[in-house]
């Protein structure tokens, strides 16, 4: 798993690669609450190079929400793979966490919700 | 528990692994699974499901069955072939009721970021079968479309 965080306004834009294994969810809850603060609650996940997520890896997300709703923010999800797609599906997940399908639109996202 | 008998495996066919009672241990088995459904042409939806099913069981089994206690051991049986994949997974611990497990699925759950594993291998295998004291699950994957039903405990 590969992690890599840039600043857009008050979101964090965090490209995953790889996989979220056996071992990597604990790594990615704290990886991605670190990113998470007063400055920057809003957490933009771009999973287009991301092969596989298992639970803890959305147990990840879901703490990262849960945290960036406390600080007035958001999760939004942009270009998973048909297979997590799915997996987003299957757990209903994706009506707490918002699927894009381009990067611009979740920023407009995160940009559209009064602070 | 033998292999169930609607898994369409025999108890000769099936390769066992045990390995330490922590998640880096876990990775071996669960590697040389995927290893042979790379080789025997499982589709990459077939082999994504696979995986999620195996590591919902070996988290549980590491973490809830044998309480993250680094003495206990996991015991991994599995068979794959191209029409199936048939894999048991068992710990040392005392076991559970999976009927007691909350619905992850139900609103007020939704947003708990934990209990989605049993949900999960039921909804990406073909059958899934616990022991009577649930300290051993049984997966299996039909290798066609057809899969979803959890048949619960045996």
């Amino acid at each position: 798993m590969k992690i890599s965080l840039r600043q857009s306004g008050r979101a964090q834009i965090a490209k995953l690669s790889g996989e979220v294994g056996l071992e990597e969810g604990a790594e990615l809850q704290t990886r991605l609450l670190a990113a998470i603060d007063k400055d920057t609650p809003h957490l933009i996940l771009e999973l287009s190079d991301l092969a596989f997520i298992g639970s803890p890896g959305l147990s990840a997300l879901l703490a990262s929400r849960a945290t960036a709703r406390e600080l007035g923010g958001s999760i939004q999800i942009v270009s998973p793979s048909e297979q997590i797609g799915g997996l987003l599906k299957v757990t209903q997940i994706d009506p707490l966490i918002r699927v894009h399908q381009n990067l611009e639109s979740a920023i407009q996202a995160t940009i559209d919700r009064p602070k | 528990m033998p292999v169930p008998s609607d898994f369409g495996v025999r108890e000769s066919d099936l390769n066992e692994i045990t390995v330490a009672n922590d998640l880096r241990s876990a990775k071996s088995p669960e590697d040389r699974i995927l290893e042979e459904l790379a080789g025997k042409n499982y589709s990459p939806e077939a082999r994504f499901a696979i995986r999620l099913a195996l590591e919902e069981a070996l988290t549980n089994a590491v973490k809830h069955g044998n309480r993250n206690n680094a003495s206990k051991r996991l015991h991994i049986r599995y068979h794959v072939d191209t029409q199936r994949t048939v894999i048991g997974v068992c710990d040392e611990g005392a076991g559970f009721a999976p009927a007691k497990i909350p619905d992850p699925t139900i609103e007020e759950n939704l947003e708990r970021p934990c209990g989605r594993g049993i949900m999960l291998m039921c909804a990406y295998m073909t059958k899934v079968r616990y022991n009577k004291s649930g300290n051993e699950v049984w997966l299996l994957r039909v290798n066609q479309p057809e899969h979803g039903a959890c048949d619960g405990r045996d």
